[in-house]
């Protein structure tokens, strides 16, 4: 182990020989592996830290997802539209993070706007797979995920608008946390689709999503979607095991399009849950199959609202030689967008569209609430639900860029929890061809305490979590 | 998809798009109707649409001001300003 690969290795580190020692070793780490991984568009080696802090993460290195605003530090998005953009305030996310003493290396690369799964659509170019440089790293959060799985920071912030947090974790062969839709304070995080984005976590071990989750959650006043509900102990969790926990483990996640290789490990990981006293259930859930419509309806629609804000006018790029306040319009936004950002930009618009809403937009929020309804009843049997993470191990850079369908499909499995605003967790659960493997599990609204209980006994009992990439061993 | 269609949304969008690109897009966003338009054998009579997870739970804060003038921080933000407004090319003739 190394002090960057776990918050308890790091606090040892840094009890011995100091916060800036630790940074300093995150920031030369980071500097030898980015032409290799592209992992950070911004390092950070000067980023203020609270003085003597003596919070949970007092000098422990992060990377953050470069969505979340950090005052005075550049925050793209990922976007050409935001260049030159540095934020007069923090998200709240950041906030909490450096008033616990954590201490930012870094602003990771991600799809810009978060609009991906394989961050191909940064404007900082793609981040590569420490498993294997020729493979994504899954997104849109590749760079948090590259970031922890090749042992820059031992975690990162993340951002999951339809499996943005579970998919680049399961990919790169570490944990990722989703929790509950207003868990996390939104404010200061660029939005994409406002009722499906939520902060999440990645490191190694759930153990550490358990102590970062528990500085970043909780009500916000500057998020009016932030929910007022007691956060649980998260820790104390950790430790409840699964016995008698039961485990609906979902068909139709296991079904078409699922890799049988994958479907064969996850259930492998199914299995150590089941020796450790949890029980599992086959359970059917019939509107999954409608999750990916349903999505991309609803993200592009909000999507489309969202970014109209981006004008060249108050911040960002803006278009030289206009003729007009709207050719500013046009040309800033042409310039700054990327292909992926106008695509989704457009079919938001198409169906929010006068004659197009009511057959697209409001029907898609009602097969929305259907799903949201199959999931509250599949929970009145079940404790937690379970299914692969993603339908298939990392693919290879260029492989479905042309082909935005095969790419919007491959979120078949991760989808749906967004739509429901649900909290879920992929955890490390074997390999294929060397490549990781992800189990996710799914809880109700505001129960993210099972999902650490589950996620601990099985990386009490497993070591794939632990498992180092191989390009990336120095 | 028209291409009549696909000019209008661009301008509703306030995007430019090359030709090329614009034929590419087109041919993207049918194929995404397609994916979509199995929605439309969902049977979803009488079912109220769900806009948002927590929507009966929203969060209200005093209406008072927390934070104070920071015209500053914009202007240094801002492509062009100048005492305090934003310039833009003109929009009256």
């Amino acid at each position: 182990m190394s002090a960057l690969d776990s918050i308890a290795e790091a606090r040892d580190f840094v009890a011995r020989f100091g916060a800036q020692a630790l940074a300093d070793e995150a920031l030369a780490r980071a500097s030898v592996l980015q032409p290799a991984l592209n992992t950070l568009i911004t390092t950070l080696p000067n980023d203020p830290v609270v003085p003597d802090a003596t919070g949970p993460l007092a000098g422990i290195p992060f990377v953050h997802k470069d969505l979340f605003c950090t005052r005075g530090a550049l925050t793209t998005a990922g976007s050409a539209i935001l260049s030159g953009f540095v934020p007069p305030y923090d998200a709240t996310v950041t906030a909490r993070l450096r008033q616990a003493g954590a201490r930012c290396v870094g602003k990771a690369n991600m799809d810009e706007f978060a609009m991906g799964s394989s961050n191909e659509n940064s404007a900082f170019g793609p981040v590569r797979n420490p498993w294997d440089l020729s493979r994504v790293p899954g997104g849109s959060s590749g760079g948090s995920a590259a970031a922890v799985a090749a042992g820059l920071v031992p975690f990162a912030t993340g951002s999951d608008t339809g499996g943005s947090v579970r998919q680049p974790a399961a990919f790169c062969g570490i944990t990722g946390f989703k929790p509950t839709y207003g868990r996390v304070s939104r404010h200061g995080m660029i939005a994409y689709a406002s009722s499906l984005d939520q902060a999440g976590v990645l490191a190694r071990s759930i153990e550490d999503c358990a102590t970062v989750l528990s500085v970043i959650a909780g009500p916000d006043p500057l998020d009016a979607t932030s929910v007022d509900v007691p956060v649980e102990n998260y820790q104390a969790a950790l430790g409840a095991g699964v016995a008698g926990l039961r485990i609906g483990v979902v068909r139709s996640m296991f079904g078409a399009g699922v890799r049988s290789e994958v479907a064969v490990t996850v259930r492998g990981a199914l299995a150590e849950l089941a020796r450790a006293g949890a029980i599992l259930v086959d359970i059917d859930l019939t509107t999954l199959a409608h999750a990916i419509p349903a999505y991309y309806v609803i993200a592009p629609a909000e999507a489309s609202s969202n970014l109209s804000r981006y004008d060249g006018v108050r911040y960002g790029h803006r278009a030289e030689d206009v003729r007009d306040l709207k050719s500013l319009y046009r040309k800033s936004r042409s310039e700054g967008f990327g292909i992926e950002v106008k695509r989704r930009i457009l079919g938001g618009t198409y169906v929010l569209s006068s004659g197009y809403y009511d057959a697209y937009y409001l029907r898609a929020q009602q097969v929305r609430r259907l799903i949201a309804e199959d999931f509250a009843r599949a929970f009145t049997g079940v404790d937690v639900l379970a299914g692969p993470t993603t339908p298939d191990v990392a693919f290879k850079l260029g492989e479905k860029v042309d082909d935005p369908l095969a790419m919007y499909a491959a979120d078949i499995n991760t989808v749906a929890v967004n739509l429901a605003g649900l909290p879920a967790v992929s955890l490390p659960a074997g390999f294929v061809d060397g490549l990781p493997v992800g189990l996710q599990l799914i809880a109700p609204a505001f129960a993210e305490s099972r999902l650490f209980a589950a996620g601990q006994a099985l990386q009490g009992r497993t070591e794939f979590h632990l498992a180092h990439a191989p390009e990336v061993q120095s | 998809m028209e291409r009549s269609t696909i000019h209008k949304l661009a301008d509703l969008a306030r995007l430019d798009l090359s030709p090329e690109l614009e034929s590419r897009l087109a041919d993207d966003l049918t194929q995404l109707l397609g994916l979509v338009s199995e929605l439309q054998q969902v049977d979803v009579d009488g079912v109220l649409p769900m806009a948002h997870p927590q929507a009966d739970r929203a969060m209200l804060r005093a209406d008072v001001v927390t934070e104070g003038d920071s015209v500053d921080a914009l202007e240094r933000l801002a492509p062009d300003m100048s005492q305090g407004l934003f310039r833009v090319p003109k929009v009256i003739e």
